[in-house]
């Protein structure tokens, strides 16, 4: 069965973009949100295998996604990575506090995202 | 990521330009708020998204110019957002700069990706505004309050400064503990916190599935508010609600009490929930598409709609032939006739979009251009949400420009001639859009100096345009301006005077089957009034005959048919014209204007009148014969025939014939004037 990937941004350029690498890489399945909202109810339908969210969003930021997420007995596991532009570092360092398992700075390149997915999914 | 396919391309450019469009609304509403005082939050922060996603995006493509003026355009508006860097008139206008350089590169690239412009004089002038706004480090200035850890652990730095904020006005800090349904909690969160903002600040939404039941979902909200825990309590009073205040360590902060007693049942009925199914579909409802392909989709069923009529004729002369089953034949004529119908409004839907978009570009020219020409003005907006076919949106964009410019640099005065004359310094240009049946009119209005008819009337005699004696009422005088070559000011200046004039500005409002009209009182102002039909592509139209060719008159324009009897026409001033409900209305006979040759029982039998109508105006072509209604699609005449006159485009109809649809607005105009002939 082809593994579970949800990915969470608010740019649907940014999201096509990352689809186009991650489908390059493999045959997942791929959902897409748009907001923290639409992530939330995405959550509970599908048992994913990893998590790629934004950071700057509106109504729900990426930490409390990555916050919800980790606190969760059926959550916390799934492996979520945070890609977000070079930003304040300490968002970045409380993303991983939280338990963000990595931090992908935009732009990244394809080969960067693929590892770090090849990483979380073996 | 370098290489990128055109359609990736595409896409970005498309997310880009939307990007830029609501960060220059953003701006303009900044900028007014930097006028009262305080600068809403909510805005400032969605402004800097704006930027952080154009950067984000930009890198991602390679386009290195545009991710480094986003990148500065981002540390300036974050700075702005933590209250590290001023809002001030500076900083206004140093972001408009950037925004409009960014503007022109993302259009650049869309010619040619290569497309660049040196970004660095504006990247200098940002970085300027964040010289010694050096971070101060701060200790955990949290500490003191009693705020859990779990909230504080998912703040972004920005939303730390927020709270900080808050607490700076003297703010009360609550905690709104809720719990949702998963089925319609983001609708139920949001009227929760619109609640909230009216009275405060929504600092931070953090979710969570403790204490909940599977199918439900808890939300904790950090708000800060002026108003004290009862009021907070009795505004957001609803089930699965608590209210907690935030105190500082060491008081006691104020008992929590929920609202409502949470006692009571947070499950919902069964049928309420819906299924995993109905969930997923209702995610993602939005679609960007190329207008390039509704374009595609528009003509499909252009190209139906014509099959259709063929196929209506074909059934009715099978009818009337008598065979059995030309009367079904024409029922099913009439359901897919329906059905097409409804699909023709569908895609015609589709492609419209509110003039917003329109006049948010006028409202930055406004601002730019007051500021450029020392002139003061108040942009005024109204029917902003009136619906448009995006390509006529599009094409309109340049006349709208022209009328705008014209406006300020003809049209208003300087602060200190209107001061003299007695007006208020501040000049007001009024920009309204509302729709009227199947017409959207736009009317340009502005407080400014007003045309000097005398002034249009020498200059159009000079010109050998008009004969010294010639009598004109001011309508027509003002329809003058319209004229090639024309302009009504004395030097021609850097803003409106470059080589276009208001006969373009015509040209192009016809060629989308509009008109425009003008009207001024020296002194008080002038008024102009652009009326557009809705859509173009696929009209109703009504075909007449005229000797022996057939036109199209778009039955929008069509007000109603009458015959009349000869000895009902009179003559005034060498124009024939009917008394019609006691007005007047001047007849334009069709086969005149075509230069037919006259026939000999001309002046003795009842003749048709269509009577056409746009905006105020009212004419009577005189035709040979009403054939019927009928859809048709208009196809423009191309470049070669673009100087004809008088018509919209061409017509197939449904037996292969192609005909011309007249193009009632330029022959309203036009008639107004007299003395006009085409030849067909």
């Amino acid at each position: 069965m082809s593994k579970k990937i949800l990915i969470t941004e608010d740019s649907p350029t940014m999201r096509a973009m990352i689809c186009a690498t991650l489908e390059a890489l493999g045959d997942f399945d791929i959902f897409e949100a748009a907001n923290g909202f639409e992530a939330l109810r995405l959550l509970p339908r599908e048992s994913f295998d990893l998590v790629i969210t934004d950071i700057n969003m509106p109504d729900i930021n990426g930490l409390e996604l990555v916050s919800f997420i980790k606190r969760n007995d059926q959550y916390k596991t799934i492996p979520l990575v945070i890609v977000s532009t070079e930003g304040s570092e300490r968002d970045r360092e409380k993303g991983l506090k939280l338990g963000a398992n990595a931090y992908l700075v935009k732009p990244f390149s394809p080969e960067e995202l693929q590892k770090l997915v090849e990483k979380f999914l073996e | 990521m370098t290489e990128k396919s055109s359609q990736a391309i595409k896409e970005f450019l498309g997310e880009a330009e939307e990007i830029l469009e609501n960060l220059s609304a953003d701006l303009m509403e900044l900028g007014e708020t930097m006028e009262t005082g305080d600068a809403n939050p909510d805005l400032l922060n969605s402004i800097f998204r704006g930027a952080h996603s154009l950067k984000g995006l930009s890198g991602m493509f390679g386009f290195v110019d545009i991710a480094d003026l986003s990148h500065q355009l981002e540390s300036v508006l974050d700075g702005l957002r933590l209250g590290k860097v001023n809002l001030d008139r500076v900083l206004i206008d140093t972001l408009f700069e950037a925004l409009e350089i960014l503007g022109r590169l993302v259009h650049g690239k869309g010619e040619s990706s290569d497309y660049t412009i040196d970004v660095s004089p504006v990247v200098k002038n940002l970085e300027d505004m964040l010289k010694g706004k050096a971070d101060q480090g701060r200790d955990d200035p949290f500490a003191d309050l009693d705020i859990d850890r779990s909230v504080l652990d998912v703040l972004t730095e920005y939303e730390e400064h927020r709270l900080l904020e808050n607490l700076k006005k003297g703010r009360s800090l609550y905690r709104v503990v809720a719990s949702f349904q998963l089925a319609t909690f983001d609708t139920d969160l949001a009227e929760v916190t619109e609640l909230l903002k009216k009275d405060g600040e929504v600092i931070s939404t953090l979710p969570s599935s403790d204490n909940c039941s599977e199918d439900a979902i808890a939300f904790q909200i950090l708000v800060g508010s002026a108003l004290g825990f009862e009021e907070i309590g009795a505004l957001v009073a609803r089930e699965n609600l608590r209210v907690e205040k935030i105190g500082h360590k060491g008081k006691k902060p104020q008992a929590a009490a929920p609202a409502v007693p949470a006692s009571r049942s947070t499950e919902q009925p069964a049928g309420k929930t819906g299924d995993a199914t109905a969930s997923m579909r209702s995610i993602s409802r939005m679609v960007r598409v190329d207008i390039d392909k509704l374009d595609v989709l528009m003509n499909i069923v252009g190209e139906l709609v014509i099959a259709k009529g063929t196929i209506g004729e074909l059934s009715e002369r099978l009818k009337h032939e008598g065979h059995t089953l030309g009367g079904e034949l024409v029922k099913a004529t009439r359901i897919l006739e329906r059905r097409l119908a409804e699909l023709q409004k569908g895609v015609m839907e589709v492609r419209m979009v509110p003039i917003s978009q329109l006049f948010d570009k006028m409202a930055r020219v406004v601002r730019r251009m007051a500021g450029e020409v020392g002139k003061k003005i108040s942009l005024e907006i109204r029917g902003a949400e009136t619906e448009l076919d995006k390509l006529i949106t599009e094409d309109l964009s340049d006349p709208l420009l022209h009328i705008i410019r014209n406006a300020i640099d003809h049209g208003i005065e300087p602060p200190d001639i209107r001061l003299a004359a007695g007006k208020p310094e501040i000049g007001r240009i009024g920009l309204y859009a509302m729709q009227k049946g199947n017409h959207v009119v736009i009317e340009i209005h502005d407080d400014g100096r007003g045309i000097d008819g005398e002034k249009v009337r020498r200059k159009a005699i000079d010109r050998g345009l008009i004969d010294e004696n010639a009598e004109l009422s001011q309508e027509e005088i003002f329809e003058l301006i319209f004229l090639p070559g024309f302009s009504t000011a004395d030097k021609v200046s850097e803003l409106s005077g470059r080589g276009v004039g208001m006969d373009v500005v015509k040209n192009n409002i016809s060629a989308l089957s509009g008109m425009v009209e003008i009207s001024s009182r020296l002194g008080e102002g002038t008024t102009m009034v652009i009326t557009l039909p809705i859509t173009l592509a696929i009209i109703k139209a009504l075909i007449i005959r005229v000797r022996d060719k057939e036109f199209a008159i778009p039955i929008t324009s069509v007000m109603e048919t009458l015959m009349i009897e000869r000895p009902a026409v009179r003559t005034i001033e060498g124009r024939e014209v009917i008394e019609l409900r006691q007005s007047t209305l001047p007849l334009l006979r069709l086969s005149h204007l075509f230069n037919y040759p006259p026939v000999v029982d001309e002046g003795q039998n009842p003749f048709f009148v269509v009577v056409v109508g746009m905006a105020e105006k009212r004419l009577g072509l005189v035709v040979d014969e009403l054939l019927g209604q009928q859809d048709v699609v208009i196809k423009p005449l191309g470049n070669v025939l673009s100087f004809v006159r008088g018509f919209a485009g061409a017509a197939e109809l449904g037996n292969r014939k192609t005909i011309l649809v007249l193009d009632v607005g330029s022959l309203m105009s036009e008639s107004i004037r007299g003395e006009m002939s085409l030849n067909v």
